[in-house]
């Protein structure tokens, strides 16, 4: 996993469909995996968030790359999508994102995504500051971001509109 | 010769009531981990490689074992009890308990209850400053 900048990318000018948790089943036993996040677009493609301390995993979900884990299935399990019942405006579309990133240089780290519809108005927002992915909205979001310069000392904001322009929309900056 | 400075009986017990307050306090902190959670099953199998790494115990068993388990939750009690706790936010918990030991950190609810496992200084762990 990497500290990839932009990956959400594929996601601009989609149509969200459904937001569900990846759930690990045994035994008829199902067990949401809280670090995981699926979006499922209207033209079926499917894309899976998984949060790890530190990094984050953002990948489409296919035929030839199943659902994953942040660990290895003993062959008696398998993964299956667990619908999000914290979500309840969707579809809709995204038409920009933006990018939280907390700290510098090598250590620096994703905290959250928001994305946005054409009116600007939040659809959704995620938290990846820990090790699981908080849904939340906005004002949660802004709540969580308060406390997280006094623990991290720099963030930092991105905007993405489109697959290839990038603007930096605020850097704000405590020392500590 | 120490020279010790004479208090009445109202300050004497003030400083009793402070010094029970800080004794409640710390055995607050150092509270055994009672509970691990709902989920605690996929947190071991997720960290166990930096439990492994950051404790320096290799041979800890696969996590599906109730061996493994047991010995993670040894761990984590070792760096409960050993450890420096701090209370400081983890996510969602505005009081979390943060105990580490080198570069292991066990989070923990206020209430004992186990949250997860991190490994210093990287991502939410860079919250714990020296």
């Amino acid at each position: 996993m990497e500290r990839l900048k932009g990956q959400f990318q594929p996601l601009l000018g989609q149509t969200i469909t459904s937001l569900a948790r990846v759930a690990l089943v045994q035994n008829n036993e199902v067990a949401p995996l809280m670090d995981t996040l699926l979006f499922t677009l209207t033209n079926s493609r499917k894309f899976e968030l998984l949060v790890e301390q530190g990094t984050v995993k953002f990948e489409e979900v296919s035929l030839t790359n199943n659902l994953f884990a942040a660990f290895e299935l003993s062959p008696c399990e398998q993964l299956i999508a667990y619908p999000c019942t914290e979500i309840a405006e969707i579809p809709q579309t995204i038409a920009s994102l933006t990018e939280i990133w907390a700290g510098k240089g090598e250590t620096e780290f994703l905290v959250a995504v928001s994305f946005w519809d054409r009116d600007k108005h939040n659809i959704i927002s995620v938290c990846t500051e820990g090790d699981e992915v908080e849904l939340m909205n906005l004002e949660e979001l802004w709540q969580r971001i308060d406390d997280m310069i006094f623990s991290y000392g720099t963030l930092s904001h991105q905007l993405y509109t489109s697959s290839r322009e990038i603007k930096d929309t605020a850097v704000s900056l405590v020392g500590l | 010769m120490p020279c010790f400075k004479k208090i009445d009986s109202e300050h004497l017990f003030l400083i009793v009531h402070k010094l029970k307050k800080t004794c409640e306090r710390c055995n607050a902190l150092r509270r055994q981990t009672n509970s691990y959670g709902s989920n605690y099953l996929e947190k071991f199998r997720k960290h166990a490689e930096q439990i492994r790494r950051t404790t320096g115990k290799k041979e800890i068993a696969k996590v599906s074992s109730t061996q493994g388990q047991e010995q993670i939750k040894t761990l984590i009690e070792e760096i409960v009890m050993t450890g420096e706790t701090r209370q400081q936010r983890y996510m969602a918990i505005a009081d979390a308990l943060w105990s580490r030991k080198g570069n292991a950190i066990v989070i923990r609810q206020p209430n004992g209850e186990f949250v997860t496992f991190l490994e210093a200084g990287k991502g939410a762990a860079l919250a714990w400053r020296d």
